[in-house]
């Protein structure tokens, strides 16, 4: 997978690419708690470009958004494919994770 | 009963050492004199000496030498012959070997380094650059010994912790409940994965007419991930969640909820589908969190069934707490098949790694079957079809529930 970070203002967008699952989660897992550790509190993840999500990458979502809430800051998700929100939908993840179809909505939103 | 589990190897833990050990094989004992004291300061290097070369490989294999000298000039056994001798015994196959020879030769050398010999050295040389050599090339072979060694401790682990996986998977395998037979029929497979998936499942009559029935499937693998499933499932077995109706799905998994926050549980969490099957009303309670949708098949008197998926949006069990978990229900009225399965299932990719997608499986799942094969066995059959392989990356349950 790739991650592409961009700024704008306060905020920090995660732009993903690939596939997220147990050979990739851990990378973007590292890479959002470190923006998290690093005092960063709007977040944006743009799943435009990912094809696949597994439950180990659901797991890093879940992960972040934990150590984000503790921090007091908050999480959007942007650009869903269908199969990627069936996954989101399925597993219970969209009633945790507020998801936009573009990276206005979501930057809007957090 | 007690059972004798053979631990971990040693060497996983320390690689072994191995001194620098010079074997010098020269019929002059001058030669083998000169050599001695040029080591002498040197304390971290043994060193041997043999002066017959007839004796040479079972020195050899005495002293495991990290590097061989040896001359290429003795009576009795042709030094290119030694070389070739030294290779193709076991215990010298790569130990690095130095030739030495009292002249320059172009072709002599070729020959040598042809037969296997790693370098070549005029008799006598400096000393500064004798051990020079002896280190650099006793050093790749002390490397590749160890690495050697590594690579046969991971081997050994790899198999003793694949032990342990199918170990953990039979006991899994030992709670999961008989198929019933009566007036609700169940069917399973359970399939646990190379590395052991999470999942387990269950079902039992609360009272003479209701019939709980549930799937569980945690996050991650490993004897852990089996461990904090076989926990939540003889809770449910048991009933001993606290202050819990387990006539009502929404509780019980707000009260799994509760009780299992991933914090506790090394980061893992699990999703379930928990049913309550009134066979009185002819009904199903469910609730969800964050499992996909059981499945209901209406077989149809003509036409193609009909499939309900009976989803509900509670989130993953453990994820978050106080989060709400709402119940949902559905009335049945002929006969009906209740489809509960983790998604290990579906979750699959073909031999052209494109993944299969939910609504392929659920078209599987509510196909007809051929005469004498059981849907249960038409599914799996081609799930293994698709996926071209019969091992798993993660647990493959389904359960069929007739009612």
């Amino acid at each position: 997978m790739d991650i592409a970070e961009s700024r704008r203002g306060d905020i920090v967008i995660l732009k993903l690419g690939g596939r997220l699952d147990s050979g990739t989660s851990n990378e973007f897992q590292e890479r959002l708690l470190a923006l998290i550790d690093g005092g960063e509190k709007r977040l944006v993840i743009d799943l435009a470009r990912i094809d696949y999500v597994s439950s180990a990458g659901l797991r890093a979502f879940l992960v972040g958004a934990k150590r984000l809430k503790g921090a007091g800051g908050k999480i959007a998700l942007c650009s869903l494919k269908s199969n990627i929100k069936e996954v989101f939908d399925l597993s219970g993840f969209s009633s945790l994770f507020p998801a936009f179809p573009s990276v206005e909505g979501a930057v809007s939103n957090v | 009963m007690e059972r004798q589990t053979p631990g971990p190897p040693a060497a996983v833990s320390a690689l072994q050492e191995h001194p620098l050990t010079v074997l010098l094989v020269d019929d002059q004992a001058m030669i083998g004199e000169a050599v001695r004291r040029m080591l002498l300061g040197e304390r971290d290097i043994r060193f041997h000496y043999c002066a017959d070369p007839t004796r040479a490989i079972g020195m050899a294999n005495e002293v495991s030498p990290t590097v061989i000298l040896q001359d290429l000039v003795m009576p009795e056994v042709d030094g290119l012959t030694l070389v070739k001798f030294f290779r193709a015994n076991p215990a010298t196959r790569d130990t690095p070997m130095i030739v030495l020879s009292s002249k320059e030769e172009a072709k002599v050398k070729a020959e040598a380094f042809g037969l296997g010999a790693n370098d070549y050295l005029v008799k006598l040389p400096d000393p500064i650059e004798l051990i020079a050599r002896i280190r650099y090339h006793s050093r790749g072979y002390i490397n590749l010994l160890q690495r050697n060694e590594a690579y046969r401790a991971l081997v050994e682990s790899q198999k003793h912790l694949a032990a342990e996986l199918a170990e953990a998977a039979e006991y899994v395998r030992s709670l999961l409940p008989p198929p019933l037979a009566g007036e609700v029929r169940t069917d399973w497979r359970f399939v646990p994965s190379t590395s052991l998936g999470g999942d387990s499942f269950g079902y039992h009559w609360l009272d003479p007419d209701h019939f709980a029935m549930y799937l569980l499937d945690v996050s991650g693998h490993g004897v852990g991930a089996a461990l904090l499933s076989i926990s939540a499932m003889n809770m449910l077995r048991s009933q001993t969640l606290p202050d819990t109706s387990f006539y009502e799905p929404g509780e019980v998994l707000s009260a799994l909820n509760r009780t299992f926050p991933m914090e506790n549980q090394n980061n893992m969490y699990f999703t379930i589908w928990y049913g309550v099957y009134d066979r009185v009303k002819r009904r199903i309670v469910y609730a969800s969190g964050g499992h996909p949708p059981a499945l209901l098949v209406t077989d149809a008197a003509s036409g193609p069934a009909r499939v309900r998926q009976l989803r509900t949006p509670g989130a993953i069990i453990g994820g978050m707490p106080d989060v709400a978990y709402p119940s949902a229900a559905c009335d049945l009225e002929d006969s009906h098949k209740l489809y509960l399965y983790s998604d290990g299932v579906y979750e699959i990719a073909g031999p052209d790694g494109a993944m299969w997608t939910f609504d392929e499986y659920v078209a599987l799942v509510s196909g007809p079957s051929p005469p004498g094969v059981s849907d249960i066995d038409r599914v799996v059959g081609r799930v293994r079809e698709v996926r071209g392989s019969d091992t798993y990356e993660d647990d493959f349950s389904i359960v069929q529930i007739v009612f």
